[in-house]
C-alpha cells in the first residue's frame, strides 16, 4: 500500500452563529464538518459523495487552508498543516492544489490564459524562474491538450471543456502532489465530461498525483475513484473501496443514495427497488442527537438517538464487510436482485 | 373498480386517441446578435401525447432549451425570433393564441421540466428519483398532462421517459422509444453519448470520448452538423445535410417512432 500523503484526523469546522449587534454573543454553531478522519495515499483517488450541505465543499476549503479548522489535524506527509501560517503555509500550499467546479466563473475574464496559468509562479517563483515562465505555461497547455499558441487568448474564447482544461493546467503549474477536484466535470456537456475525466486520469499516471474527487455523480465517482467516502451532515458515514461502497454498502444512507442513482439503462427501471427517505436533511446548526441520519432512517431505534455510531469496521455479521461504516446496525442490503 | 371518478373529467379535456396533446411542427428560431445570426432551432418536429413523457436530450447549442422556451412562451424576443413553424395544442396553434390562453395551457396541461447541467435539484438524492416523484405528483393531479423533460442526462432519461428526441445543433437527429434508443441507437451522436458514460463493468479503462466540441451555432458545419466529431463521417456527410429518415428493420418494416438524421443510419443501427 502506498504511503499516506494526507491524513485527516478528527477535523472540525464550525461557523459560529451570533446574536446581537453591539455585544455579539455566540448562540450556536453551524457544524459544517464535525469530526472527520480519513487518509489519502500517494497516487490514489478518494471520491467524496454526499448531498449538498453535507460539508464536502467545506472539507475541501479546510484542506486547502482557505478556511481555518476549528479543531483536529490535517497531516501532510506527517506534518500538521492546519495551524500553519506565513511562509510555512505558503510552502505547503504549493503541494495541494484545487480544480473548481465552474470553469465559467473561476477564471478571471480580464486575464489571458497565459497569465491565469502562470499566476501561481508569482507567488512561487522558485518553481519557474521568470525567463522560463512562458515556456512553462506553453508546456502546461500542451499537457492538458490545448494548443500552446492559445497562450494570449482570453477565457471567453474557449468552450466550457477547454476552460476546465485551463483550470487544470493552473492547478498543475506548481507541480503539486495532491489535487482536490470539487465537482470538476458537473458543469460540462456530457460529451466533454469523458474527455476531462480521461485527462485527469492520464495526468494522475504521468505525475503520480493524488486526487480527492468531490462530486455528486456517483457513476463518475466510481469510475475514477479507488476509494469512496460518503458524507452526511458533517460526518463521514461510510468509507471503503469502490467495490465495498458500491456493491457492499452497509450504511443505510449509502444504500439510499445508491438506490436512487439514475442508471442509463431503461430495461430494468420497473424492477429497481428505491429507498425513499422521509423528510429533509436536518440543519447542521441543530443536528439530531446520536446518529445524525436517524431522523430519516428506517432502521433507527432508541439507541441511535442516544449513542453516536463511530466510523469503524462493523464487528458483527455485516455480510463479512471489512470496511468502515458509522451505523449501529450496519449490514448489507438484501435486494430482490441479489436474492 | 368503479368508474365514478370519470364523471369529474370534462369531455373536452379527454384525450382523443391518436391525437398528440402537443405537437411542434417545423419550428425555426434564430437569434440576432452582434456576432451574427445563430440558427438555434432549425426545423424541429416533435409531439407528445396525453400521459406521455418525452425527453428532449441535448447539450449546449442543441436548441433543446430554446425549443422549450418557445413552447412555454418564455423566449426572449428580441434577440430571439420565431421565423416559422407551429406549436399545436390539440390542433390549435399556440403561437397565435392570446397570452392568457397560452398561460392556462402551459400551467395546467404541459409539464415542462428543465434539468440543466447545474441542476437546482438536490445533487445527490437523486435527480432521476426526484423527477420521478415530481411526475408522480403531477400524474395524481392530472392524467391528461403531457410531460416534456429537457435534459442532458442519459440516466434520468432512462428512468422516466417514454420516448426521446435527441437534438444536435438545432435539429432533431434521432427519435426513438426509450428502450430502442438505449438498445440500438441509429445515430452516431446518440451512440457516442451512450458509450461515453462511465460504466461499472469498464472501470479503470479509458472512457470513450466524443472528440471535438459542441457546435458553434454561428458557424454550423456544412453537411451533417455532427460530421467533424463523427468517427464514421464520409465526404457525403461533409456536403449533404441528412434528412430525418424513418428507421426500418431488415425487412423494410417501419419501426414505430424511430427516425435518424444520419446518411448511414442503417450501418449505425446494425453495426
Amino acid at each position: 500500500m502506498a504511503e499516506p500523503i494526507l491524513e485527516v484526523r478528527d477535523l472540525v469546522k464550525h461557523y459560529p452563529l451570533t446574536q446581537g449587534v453591539l455585544f455579539k454573543k455566540q448562540v450556536g454553531a453551524v457544524k459544517a464538518v464535525d469530526g472527520i478522519s480519513f487518509t489519502l495515499r500517494k497516487g490514489e483517488t478518494l471520491g467524496i459523495v454526499g448531498e449538498s450541505g453535507c460539508g464536502k465543499s467545506t472539507l475541501a476549503k479546510v484542506l486547502m487552508n482557505l478556511e481555518r479548522a476549528t479543531a483536529g489535524q490535517v497531516l501532510y506527509k506527517g506534518e500538521d498543516i492546519s495551524r500553519l501560517s506565513g511562509a510555512a503555509l505558503k510552502a505547503v500550499r504549493r503541494n495541494i492544489q484545487m480544480v473548481f467546479q465552474d470553469p465559467y466563473t473561476s477564471l478571471n475574464p480580464r486575464m489571458t490564459v497565459g497569465d491565469i496559468i502562470g499566476e501561481p509562479y508569482e507567488i512561487h517563483p522558485e518553481v519557474a524562474p521568470k525567463g522560463d515562465r512562458r515556456k512553462a505555461v506553453q508546456d502546461l497547455l500542451d499537457v492538458v491538450g490545448l494548443n500552446p499558441e492559445y497562450i494570449n487568448r482570453y477565457p471567453h474564447q474557449f468552450s466550457g471543456g477547454q476552460r476546465q482544461r485551463i483550470g487544470i493546467a493552473r492547478g498543475l503549474a506548481l507541480k503539486p502532489e495532491v489535487i482536490i477536484c470539487d465537482e470538476p466535470v458537473s458543469a460540462l456537456d456530457v460529451s466533454v465530461q469523458a474527455q476531462v475525466i480521461n485527462l485527469l486520469e492520464q495526468l494522475q499516471q504521468d505525475f503520480e498525483l493524488s486526487y480527492m474527487f468531490i462530486a455528486h455523480d456517483l457513476s463518475i465517482v466510481r469510475h475514477i475513484s479507488d476509494r469512496v467516502g460518503v458524507m452526511y451532515l458533517g460526518k463521514m458515514v461510510e468509507i471503503g473501496t469502490d467495490l465495498e461502497i458500491y456493491d457492499h454498502a452497509t450504511h443505510p444512507y449509502t444504500q439510499a443514495l445508491l438506490s436512487a442513482v439514475p442508471v442509463p439503462d431503461p430495461s430494468d427501471r420497473e424492477k429497481r427497488e428505491r429507498i425513499i427517505l422521509s423528510g429533509d436533511i436536518p440543519s447542521p446548526a441543530n443536528p439530531p442527537s446520536g446518529c445524525r441520519f436517524r431522523t430519516r432512517c428506517w432502521k433507527a431505534e432508541e439507541r441511535c438517538s442516544t449513542e453516536l455510531p463511530l466510523l469503524a469496521v462493523p464487528e458483527l455479521p455485516a455480510g463479512g464487510a471489512r470496511h468502515e461504516s458509522a451505523c449501529h446496525f450496519a449490514a448489507e442490503r438484501e435486494t430482490a436482485a441479489a436474492a | 373498480m368503479t368508474t365514478a371518478p370519470e364523471k369529474t373529467t370534462a369531455a373536452k379535456d379527454r384525450p382523443v386517441p391518436g391525437t398528440p396533446l402537443l405537437e411542434v411542427r417545423d419550428l425555426h428560431v434564430e437569434f440576432k446578435t452582434r456576432d451574427g445570426v445563430a440558427k438555434a432551432v432549425n426545423g424541429v418536429n416533435y409531439s407528445v401525447a396525453a400521459g406521455e413523457t418525452l425527453a428532449v436530450l441535448g447539450e449546449s447549442g442543441s436548441g433543446k432549451s430554446v425549443t422549450a422556451q418557445t413552447i412555454m412562451g418564455i423566449l426572449d424576443m428580441p434577440p430571439g425570433r420565431i421565423t416559422s413553424g407551429e406549436i399545436l395544442f390539440r390542433g390549435q396553434d399556440m403561437l397565435k393564441m392570446s397570452g392568457e390562453e397560452r398561460r392556462r395551457i402551459r400551467g395546467r396541461k404541459i409539464a415542462m421540466i428543465f434539468q440543466d447541467a447545474l441542476s437546482s435539484l438536490n445533487p445527490v438524492l437523486s435527480v432521476g428519483y426526484q423527477l420521478g416523484e415530481m411526475f408522480r405528483v403531477h400524474e395524481g393531479a392530472s392524467k391528461k398532462e403531457a410531460k416534456i423533460l429537457i435534459t442532458h442526462d442519459l440516466g434520468v432519461v432512462a428512468d422516466v421517459a417514454d420516448k426521446i428526441a435527441v437534438m444536435y445543433a438545432g435539429r432533431i437527429v434521432e427519435t426513438a422509444p426509450v428502450h430502442d434508443l438505449y438498445a440500438r441507437p441509429a445515430h452516431p451522436y446518440t451512440e457516442g453519448l451512450l458509450r461515453s458514460i462511465p460504466r461499472l463493468d469498464q472501470k479503470g479503462e479509458e472512457l470513450y470520448a466524443i472528440k471535438g466540441l459542441p457546435p458553434n451555432l454561428y458557424k454550423v458545419p456544412a453537411g451533417c452538423a455532427f460530421n467533424p466529431r463523427c468517427d464514421a463521417a464520409t465526404d457525403l456527410c461533409r456536403t449533404e445535410s441528412p434528412a430525418l429518415h424513418q428507421v426500418t428493420d431488415r425487412d423494410g418494416a417501419e419501426l414505430a417512432g424511430r427516425a435518424s438524421a444520419c446518411h448511414f443510419w442503417k450501418e449505425t443501427l446494425r453495426g
